[in-house]
């Protein structure tokens, strides 16, 4: 079942091939608008199953020119119009998620603040059921929880969107999910809130080496002669990171 | 200077065919993909399809 009008596809396809001819900063304006308000409305219609309701913060997009008439922003453009084509009903968890995390990434590159999509009931699952459906434990399952898998808080229980199984069986679009997440994190987490993060971060790398200090579990940095450094690099970055808040704050480090 | 992160996009449109994730490998094992961002840190597990030779590489199981 088409969704759009073929016609009308094809007029909105043309109009941007103009505006980016001619360096029309309404007409990309406008045609920019346009595809995501369709988007944003046929994802309402088409996965109502699924979503109950897509908040955004009120503002409209002010795109700087050199972003408007990229090729990054065109190619987008004309992805979007050739996925509103064929956009169709029912679609699987799968392709729900792919749509919904592209969504949700281009709605960031556009420069939107916040996007907040709100789930049915027996659209969500138990964080046990969902690591069952992972083939994880509880404990993997909250550190992807962490890292950016889509949940919502439903009073004090957490609870999991079905498409995040599928999406984290895709590699690329998994990726996606946690980029999405961290990135939008880094721009809301306050000093102050990274500084207990990194607190408890180092405190479970003390615990896993039973060491206190990074010498005492690693002795002389070696290299790549070094079994698995990766904790060694976590545990020197997240010293020197809470040293720098430290700073910054105006306190002195310590001896 | 700062260096800025890895271009995930450009990782993501050039390898990503070789990507894969190994749902359910043995009893609560599973490998997904791992994406770390901090502001000093960018660490990400890209499993990868296996080599016929190598077989699951990177795993440690």
């Amino acid at each position: 079942m088409r969704i759009m009008p073929k016609t009308i596809l094809e007029q909105t396809e043309s109009n941007i091939e103009m505006g980016f001819q001619n360096k029309n900063v309404l007409i990309i304006e406008k045609e920019t608008d346009s595809v995501f308000k369709n988007i944003f409305f046929y994802m309402l219609t088409l996965f109502s199953e699924k979503i109950s309701s897509i908040k955004v913060d009120p503002h409209p997009f002010s795109l700087p020119k050199e972003y408007l008439f990229s090729d990054k922003h065109k190619k987008n453009l004309l992805k979007w119009i050739k996925r509103l084509d064929e956009m169709d009903h029912p679609a699987s968890d799968l392709e729900f998620g792919k749509i919904k995390i592209d969504f949700e990434y281009w709605y960031y590159q556009l420069g939107g603040e916040n996007i907040e999509f709100s789930y049915h009931q027996d659209y969500l699952l138990t964080p046990q059921a969902a690591a069952d459906a992972l083939g994880v434990s509880k404990v993997t399952l909250s550190k992807y929880v962490k890292q950016g898998l889509d949940y919502i808080e439903n009073g004090t229980h957490k609870r999991i969107p079905k498409y995040t199984i599928e999406i984290m069986k895709d590699p690329i679009y998994s990726i996606r999910m946690q980029q999405i997440a961290q990135e939008k994190k880094l721009r809301e987490q306050s000093v102050e809130e990274r500084y207990h993060e990194i607190t408890q971060e180092l405190a479970d790398l003390k615990l896993k080496y039973k060491k206190m200090t990074l010498d005492e579990a690693f002795g002389e940095y070696a290299g790549d002669n070094m079994e698995d450094p990766t904790d060694y690099y976590r545990w020197r970055d997240l010293e020197e990171e809470m040293e720098e808040i430290f700073r910054l704050r105006g306190g002195k480090e310590e001896a | 200077m700062q260096l800025l992160p890895a271009d995930i996009d450009e990782i993501i449109e050039d390898y990503g065919h070789l990507f894969a994730v190994y749902p359910k490998l043995r009893e609560r094992v599973s490998i997904y993909t791992d994406f770390k961002r901090t502001k000093k840190r960018l660490e990400i597990l890209f499993p990868l399809k296996e080599h016929p030779f190598h077989g699951i590489t990177g795993l440690k199981i």
